[in-house]
């Protein structure tokens, strides 16, 4: 495999020490210098991963209220801020469209409808939807029901990978539970996302970020050389012909780490927004500071980008059963997410109907949601670079585990914003009906990712579905 | 409701074969060499179990892993111990507001302290970095946390200084005597400190370089079983290495200066005096937590933080409470089992409880409570018996503002009865579901004749009914909406239909039952030998199983699994 860019990890050491990267409040942030040191042109991806379907068409007779209207045809249906705004606008037309909420970004946007599941599941549609979303591979069958894993690593991960650096994991909500299904390193090896945004940072930085390069430079001999010793006893213990296969590959993975570890960014979040990370209370029973943290952790992913951290992240939002009790537009505290998007009252989380107004409360958590989403193309939107923006030369996505409340694996709601350097065509709405590994592939493809004959990678998941990308999303 | 697939894992009974101690497992001459070598020794034991009941079947010896990372838990602890920050006001907080920064652990397997999936991933090793600079930093810029530290009578000159420091610091932080190599290579580091830090102080500057390394080296990072054996049986153990081990299952952390002592004296190498060291450590405050964590995973407290319910509906519901509900059973399960010396009856039937205030007011307890202090009252026997009766399990549960008899029913099977439950398939709808009660409405859809018959009609549902006396803060009660609660059942654990009138007679069942048993038994397998038990171990665990049911105290069932073979011994 070979790619366009070679993600250079070395160049955080070469260029933008000390440099203060403000967010929200962003400018252009000047690393310049470092960005030309690298012989091509990097990409930024950020999946955000959302839970218990939303709510559209599928789900009895609901209606669909979440896609924009119209009937895409083979090349796809434009998409404006106008025809947002119309599907948005209940008064004049009767539309009534939570991606209307992205209105304001609808030329940046490729919304892909028809695309679903294929393969084994586990019996429990969350975990099932979970770990199949961003690896296309089956679930385990040791375990597994609700617990079990992925077999095969994940998008992000296959992206990291190929640039030497590790995914931005983060998590929003408590964790209970079928938490970290969505990111792997391989099969049955998930990735555990942080849900704590000034933890994220502080383990992007450093817990004393270093910003005088005279204390800089004593800091990396420092740890030159106790990562010398540490590697040399690590070393001795892979030498031994008696470890396990599991040791072997557990140490290894350490040792690796070793080497990885020495690249630190030098870049550094301003004092105020320092002090707004470290503010933050985990309490996610509260709606508000959930939000709030979802929004926290979104500057972070630009922050990450911008500071060449690393050029892939993922955001969970929620466990596999999101159970967020989300505060309604008119202030009202919605039951538990979990039980709205069944439409179920308290007696038994299953599709009873029983919920007064459960359609129309999953129907405003899909604005919200949407809503955050819109901060974050905001966002990217608004941290610029040499090259264009965030979503110039990057993109962000957002999904769903399932279809809808009633765990459909199919019509999986997928929005693409971001060229990421005239890669995803935008502006329209494609319906390519084709299963999830195609799409994945697509996003590998977006990184200037390669296979060894250098066309586009079309093998990505599980390897009994057909391989392939999806062209008609491909600019 | 309809299941794809349907099994019940039915505890299978296996013929005891009663042979062999601990001495058994290797051939002779095994346990010598490697770094913690001269063991136990291939037929040295004396298959005695000392002061208990005496050694059942020969455990065998499994391969597991030998670099079991330590625990966020454990690393906290031995923070704590090695660089002794209990001594210092400002430093004793340090070791848990670092581990608390840690990247988590992915939820791989029944308990959490499998040393096979632990890893160390680049998230994770930052963190130890950030942590071992912090506390290498801190501890070396107090004299005192310094002079804490740094073993007594070193020579004066700076080089013996330095020598002494590593060989005594490094002996506690990889619980072991280093190698001549590993000596060297640290001081080599030491000496080198000077020209990077350059703090004038070039001893403390020496210390903290090589504090940051032993921190993050693999040594303290993971417990290690390297030592080697020539028998082509088992192999066991070396002294530092039971010591390590025995210290790490039973206190969560380094082992203590006794156990140092025993390793090097070579105290630790036949089963009685392994015994008498796991006595001793249960009997240290430290020791107990091994029956809070173990316990603490298998009624998954750590979710209950997650409990909500309306307040409207159930006004005893207030603020602190659901860390009342982890307290109870803590203290609970530490009385039940180090205290009272009981067994898994005694954690099933028992009606001795601690409460405080707030947990006095759902019990209903009479007499005069504070908020802050537990007292160990009798419930009313009429009403509750052990630890499925306690509001905790009741209240986790449950719904905001009812009970929910299937899950309490699944929790049972699969915490309690270790029983295989397929999930159930997607999109089931409870529409059309008729009756007054809960217990009505969900026989109607899920009881005889419905879909849902082969699962629920006979497995799940009985068994959560039981509770249906227990509302869903886990109040007592005796209506459901205005109609009077039908808690009886009738449930076949094995050896045919037992009936029940509530959850008193369920758990006496259980509490009789051999599957309640091996479930238990199977449980404390994977937790203290942190690995999920294998088909070699089956005739071994049926024993377990059978000594349990006859009123085996659950401390002899610990001491048992941490001095057998398959706890001293490790495969080839």
């Amino acid at each position: 495999m070979n790619h366009k860019t070679r993600f250079n990890r070395r160049r955080f050491l070469r260029g933008a020490g000390g440099v203060a990267i403000g967010l929200p409040l962003l400018e252009t942030f000047d690393t310049r210098p470092a960005w030309s040191a690298v012989a091509g042109q990097p990409v930024y991806g950020v999946f955000v991963v959302t839970m218990n379907g939303v709510q559209q068409a599928g789900f009895g007779s609901e209606p669909d209220r979440f896609w924009p209207r119209g009937t895409p045809t083979t090349a796809g249906l434009p998409l404006t801020r106008a025809s947002l705004m119309a599907d948005n606008d209940v008064a004049t037309s009767g539309a009534d469209r939570a991606i209307g909420e992205l209105a304001d970004h609808a030329d940046r946007l490729l919304v892909v409808k028809g695309i679903k599941y294929a393969g084994t599941a586990s019996g429990c549609s969350h975990s099932t939807g979970s770990n199949k979303c961003l690896t296309a591979h089956n679930p385990s069958t040791d375990p597994t029901g609700g617990r079990s894993l992925a077999m095969g690593e994940s998008v992000d991960n296959r992206i990291g990978r190929e640039f030497m650096r590790e995914p931005l994991a983060l998590y929003v909500g408590a964790k209970a539970g079928m938490s970290d299904n969505l990111s792997y390193r391989a099969a049955k090896n998930p990735r555990v996302g942080e849900n704590n945004p000034w933890l994220a940072y502080t383990k992007m930085v450093g817990m004393n970020p270093v910003n005088d390069p005279l204390a800089a430079q004593k800091l990396a001999t420092k740890r030159m050389s106790v990562n010398d010793l540490v590697r040399e006893e690590m070393k001795e213990l892979l030498g031994r012909p008696d470890l396990s296969t599991n040791d072997r590959q557990r140490l290894q993975l350490h040792f690796d780490t070793v080497r990885d570890i020495e690249v630190k960014i030098t870049t550094t979040l301003p004092p105020e927004q320092i002090t707004a990370l470290m503010s933050v209370n985990t309490t996610f029973r509260n709606n508000d500071q959930r939000l709030k943290i979802e929004r926290l952790h979104m500057d972070l992913v630009c922050f990450a980008f911008a500071s060449g951290y690393t050029p892939v992240a993922y955001i969970q939002v929620g466990d596999g059963i999101d159970q967020m009790r989300y505060t309604m537009p008119d202030g009202t505290i919605a039951p538990s997410f979990h039980l709205v998007s069944h439409r179920a009252s308290s007696n038994g989380a299953v599709s009873d109907g029983t919920m007064p107004d459960a359609v129309n409360q999953h129907h405003k958590i899909d604005r919200i949601r949407l809503g955050q989403f819109k901060y974050l193309l905001d966002r990217m939107a608004a941290t610029t670079t040499p090259d264009g923006n965030l979503l110039d030369i990057g993109f962000a996505t957002w999904t769903n585990q399932v279809g809808t409340g009633n765990h459909a694996t199919s019509n999986l709601p997928w929005i693409i914003a971001g060229g990421a350097r005239n890669f995803f065509k935008k502006g329209f709405v494609a319906t390519p009906n084709t299963v999830n590994n195609k799409l994945l592939n697509v996003f590998i493809n977006a990184f200037g990712i390669r296979k060894t004959d250098n066309s586009l990678v079309d093998d990505f998941g599980e390897p009994t579905l057909s391989k392939g990308v999806i062209p008609q999303l491909m600019g | 409701m309809k299941y794809k697939v349907w099994s019940l894992l039915i505890a299978s009974l296996f013929a005891a074969s009663c042979t062999g101690g601990i001495g058994d497992g290797g051939s002779p001459g095994d346990g010598e060499g490697g770094i913690g070598g001269g063991g136990l020794g291939g037929n040295g034991g004396n298959g005695n179990g000392g002061s208990g009941p005496g050694p059942i079947g020969a455990a065998p010896v499994v391969p597991t892993t030998r670099l079991a990372r330590l625990s966020h838990s454990a690393w906290e602890k031995t923070a704590r111990d090695l660089l002794k920050l209990s001594s210092s006001t400002s430093l004793a907080p340090l070791a848990a507001q670092l581990a608390g920064t840690f990247t988590g652990d992915a939820s791989l397997g029944r308990f959490d302290n499998n040393g096979s999936f632990l890893q160390v991933t680049i998230g994770l090793r930052g963190d130890y970095q950030r942590a071992a600079e912090s506390l290498a930093q801190r501890v070396t810029a107090d004299p005192a946390a310094l002079a804490r530290i740094v073993p007594a009578g070193l020579p004066a000159d700076a080089a013996g200084k330095a020598r002494g420091f590593i060989e005594g610091f490094g002996r506690l932080a990889y619980r072991r005597p280093l190698t001549n190599g590993e000596i060297t290579r640290y001081l080599a580091l030491f000496n080198k400190a000077p020209q990077v830090l350059g703090s004038g102080d070039a001893f403390a500057d020496g210390v903290r370089v090589t504090l940051e390394a032993f921190l993050q080296s693999p040594h303290f990072l993971y417990r290690t079983e390297l030592a080697t054996g020539t028998g082509k049986g088992s192999i066991a153990l070396g002294p530092y290495e039971v010591a390590a081990k025995l210290s790490y299952t039973l206190a969560d952390t380094m082992p203590d200066s006794t156990l140092m002592t025993a390793a090097q004296m070579g105290q630790l190498d036949t089963r009685d005096k392994v015994r008498a060291q796991a006595e001793r450590l249960l009997a240290t405050a430290q020791g107990g937590t091994v029956v809070d964590d173990f316990h603490g995973q298998l009624l998954h407290t750590s979710s209950w933080d997650l409990i909500d319910k309306k307040v409207s509906v159930y006004p005893e519901f207030v603020s602190g409470i659901v860390g009342d509900m982890k307290k109870e059973a803590m203290m609970f399960t530490r009385d039940v089992v180090l205290t009272r010396k009981g067994g898994l009856k005694e954690l099933l039937l028992s009606p001795t409880t601690f409460v405080n205030k707030r947990l006095a007011a759902v019990y209903k307890v009479p007499g005069t409570f504070t908020d802050t202090t537990f007292q160990k009252v009798d419930l009313d026997p009429a009403q509750r018996a052990g630890v499925l009766t306690q509001i905790g399990y009741l209240s986790y549960n449950a719904y905001p503002d009812d009970v929910d008899s299937i899950h309490r029913g699944v929790f049972v099977h699969r915490n309690i009865l270790c029983t295989t439950l397929p999930p159930p398939i997607d999109n089931v709808s409870l529409a059309g579901a008729r009756g007054t009660t809960e217990r009505e409405r969900i026989t109607s859809v899920t009881g005889p004749g419905t879909c849902g018959s082969g699962c629920h009609s006979t497995i799940i549902n009985p068994v959560g009914f039981a509770f249906q006396r227990y509302d869903g803060l886990g109040r007592h009660r005796t209506t459901d909406r205005g109609k009077s609660v039908d808690s009886s059942g009738m449930y076949d654990f094995g050896d045919g239909p037992k009936a029940f009138n509530d959850a008193l007679d369920f758990s006496r069942l259980v509490s009789e039952s051999r599957t309640a048993h091996d479930c238990y038994a199977r449980g404390w397998m994977e937790y203290l030998h942190a690995r999920i038990p294998q088909a070699e171990d089956e005739t071994y665990l049926a024993q377990l199983t059978e000594r349990s049911r006859r009123s085996g105290a659950i401390h002899e069932m610990i001491l048992e699994l941490v001095t057998n073979d398959a706890f001293l011994k490790r495969a080839p």
